[in-house]
């Protein structure tokens, strides 16, 4: 079952390129690492769908999803530098929502920045998120990497202010798949223009982590796996050296290489979604690179949810998905081939069946 | 034990080994090895079958009599609203009453929630010196808590334990890896509170998805207890002594 050894000895491994004897103490494993300052972790968990039933109840399946995430990442070693936090914590963006999905967050011993996720923003436009969690976009800069984070699942101002009787409306319309009164999520101008600044301000070759909920690249329209001004983000980053995009949203393993941006995405703690090429009528872009995973086991409730931690090697990002009820699976950038690859998986002969039939 | 020295003593000295070994085998003194040993322990492992009780002669021998009612009542709960089948598995032809995968179901884990971050850690740093988990796990109980995590590392398998059977299960009180559930109503309490004893007590983050709350009524809880009073194995039901007396075990 488990890929992913989560002793301190193959944390490193997996991290960097050492091949360590199990004999060699802690201390002189980190004094290998040529730029120590360089390397480092962090973890992601993302979209729990915390609903409210009524009353104090919840949904329970969403509520044990995220409980066991941040249990599970309070126990890495070593310590993540910091978590993130993917968006769509609520399922419909209520206060009771975010307040409940917040207390169960704050049991992890870890500084947490957020993302915002359609499902926490088109109730109220993301008023009471920003009170408990700050700015819906911002940057910061950590260890010589510049970490950005954007709201991406805005959509046309028509839609969003003149179209719906209620906020409520508005908000079960947008939490909808394939549907026709919907609208396609994007950054928007006003966030295009903030991203242009604050790049400005970067070294082209620090590297640059950037955050968003939906992908910055287009894979499936009608289930918004899609970002709209997705290309005009992927121009502002063009000039940089060493970029990944990490998003949410999605609830399956995605990965790609768009010229010199690596995409990754990031597991949901509540449920998995289908790969969209599974909808046949439609016209899909999975990227070929993507092995996608194997399918769930419905008798395991947890399967194809979970989370994972980000080795930060030299500013290229490795992702380790924790899988609950099913093989851990490690995406590593791979500096020949410059671009992510799995590494158990890419060979077409390695894969296994329900990775052929999800 | 740090070698098999004192087992290989006690066979090649006791007089009734020595005849039994010498009758079997035809070796005595240094002759008689592990490996013999090994053997006689197998012959007697595999002397010991489950199987013929009511529960078989219902299901698959089609004798509708074998169960009573309230048993079948209870088998049917077993199938259907207590979810026990997810793990204790009956297959068309035979029923082990086990799926042989370990699960967290809330007992021994939760006494220890607060310290798994020490405890994983300390485990960890263990293992990278070259620790024996044999030892760790024995040799300290909330380290033994952990449960297959021990051995694989898992974050999967904390505080998870193998399902066991459910053969003969009214004669093996008390219950659970532990021993902390005295009786077959205990255990079903147990489930029916989604995993904690007593009932509203925190439920650990690790918990097995399929562990929940199932809603059960007292007479359902009951049902369910004698139902699995009808897996003993025919040899045994006439020293069954707990039989009956579960039924009236106490509710926690």
């Amino acid at each position: 079952m488990n890929k992913i050894d989560h002793s301190r000895r193959n944390f490193l491994k997996t991290g960097g390129a050492l091949a360590l004897g199990s004999t060699l103490p802690i201390s002189l494993v980190e004094l290998a690492f040529a730029e120590p300052s360089q390397n480092f972790s962090f973890a992601y968990i993302s979209d729990a769908h915390i609903q409210h039933i009524k009353g104090n109840r919840f949904v329970r399946n969403s509520d044990r999803g995220l409980i066991r995430a941040v249990a599970e990442t309070n126990l890495l070693t070593p310590k993540p530098d910091f978590v993130m936090f993917g968006g769509d914590l609520a399922q419909l963006g209520t206060q009771a929502e975010l307040d409940h999905g917040a207390e169960i967050m704050s049991a992890l011993s870890h500084k947490v920045h957020y993302v915002m996720g359609e499902h926490d923003y088109y109730l109220d436009l993301g008023a009471y998120w920003e009170k408990l969690f700050g700015p819906q976009y911002y940057s910061f800069d950590h260890k010589g990497v510049h970490f950005i984070v954007l709201n991406s699942i805005r959509t046309y101002g028509d839609w969003t202010y003149n179209r719906w009787p209620s906020n409520e409306q508005r908000m079960l319309e947008m939490a909808g798949l394939d549907n026709p009164n919907g609208s396609p999520l994007m950054v928007g101008e006003e966030q295009r223009n903030w991203l242009k600044a604050d790049l400005a301000k970067v070294a082209k070759t620090t590297p640059i982590e950037l955050f968003s909920h939906s992908p910055l690249q287009k894979i499936y329209k009608g289930w918004n796996f899609w970002t709209e001004d997705a290309e005009q983000i992927q121009v502002l980053l063009k000039p940089f050296q060493k970029v990944s995009v990490i998003y949410g949203h999605v609830h399956q393993i995605q990965y790609n290489q768009i010229g010199n941006i690596s995409f990754n995405s990031v597991m949901a703690t509540a449920w998995p979604w289908p790969y969209p090429a599974s909808y046949a009528q439609a016209e899909q872009y999975l990227p070929k690179l993507t092995v996608p995973m194997n399918r769930a086991d419905p008798f395991f409730e947890r399967d194809a949810t979970g989370w994972q931690f980000i080795n930060v090697a030299s500013g290229n990002v490795d992702l380790n998905f924790s899988l609950y009820n099913n093989t851990d699976r490690v995406v590593r950038f791979d500096k020949i081939k410059k671009h992510p690859e799995d590494k158990d998986f890419e060979d077409e002969k390695t894969r296994i069946n329900p990775q052929r039939h999800y | 034990m740090p070698n098999h020295q004192p087992i290989l003593d006690i066979v090649r000295e006791d007089p009734d080994y020595q005849a039994a070994f010498a009758e079997v085998f035809e070796v005595s003194g240094r002759q008689l090895t592990m490996d013999h040993v090994a053997k006689a322990i197998a012959s007697f492992e595999r002397s010991i079958v489950a199987g013929n009780s009511a529960f078989d002669r219902y299901y698959f021998k089609g004798d509708k009599t074998a169960l009573t009612e309230q048993q079948q009542r209870g088998f049917q709960l077993f199938l259907g609203q207590g979810r026990c089948i997810s793990c204790h598995s009956i297959e068309q032809d035979h029923a082990l009453f086990s799926d042989s995968r370990f699960h967290n179901i809330g007992i021994g884990i939760n006494a220890v929630q607060q310290d798994l971050p020490r405890l994983t850690q300390a485990f960890f740093e263990a293992k990278i010196r070259g620790g024996d988990v044999d030892k760790m796990v024995l040799t300290d109980k909330k380290s033994s808590e952990l449960g297959r995590f021990a051995v694989n590392d898992s974050f999967n398998d904390i505080g998870a334990f193998k399902t066991p059977t459910l053969r003969n299960i009214a004669l093996t009180a008390p219950y659970m890896h532990d021993g902390s559930l005295k009786t077959l109503k205990d255990v079903v309490n147990h489930y029916n509170n989604g995993g904690v004893t007593p009932a509203g007590a925190p439920v650990n983050a690790f918990l097995s998805g399929g562990i929940r709350p199932l809603n059960l009524t007292d007479v359902q809880i009951d049902e369910l207890v004698v139902f699995m009073e009808a897996l003993t194995s025919n040899q045994y039901v006439k020293t069954g002594t707990t039989v009956g007396a579960q039924a009236g075990g106490s509710h926690e």
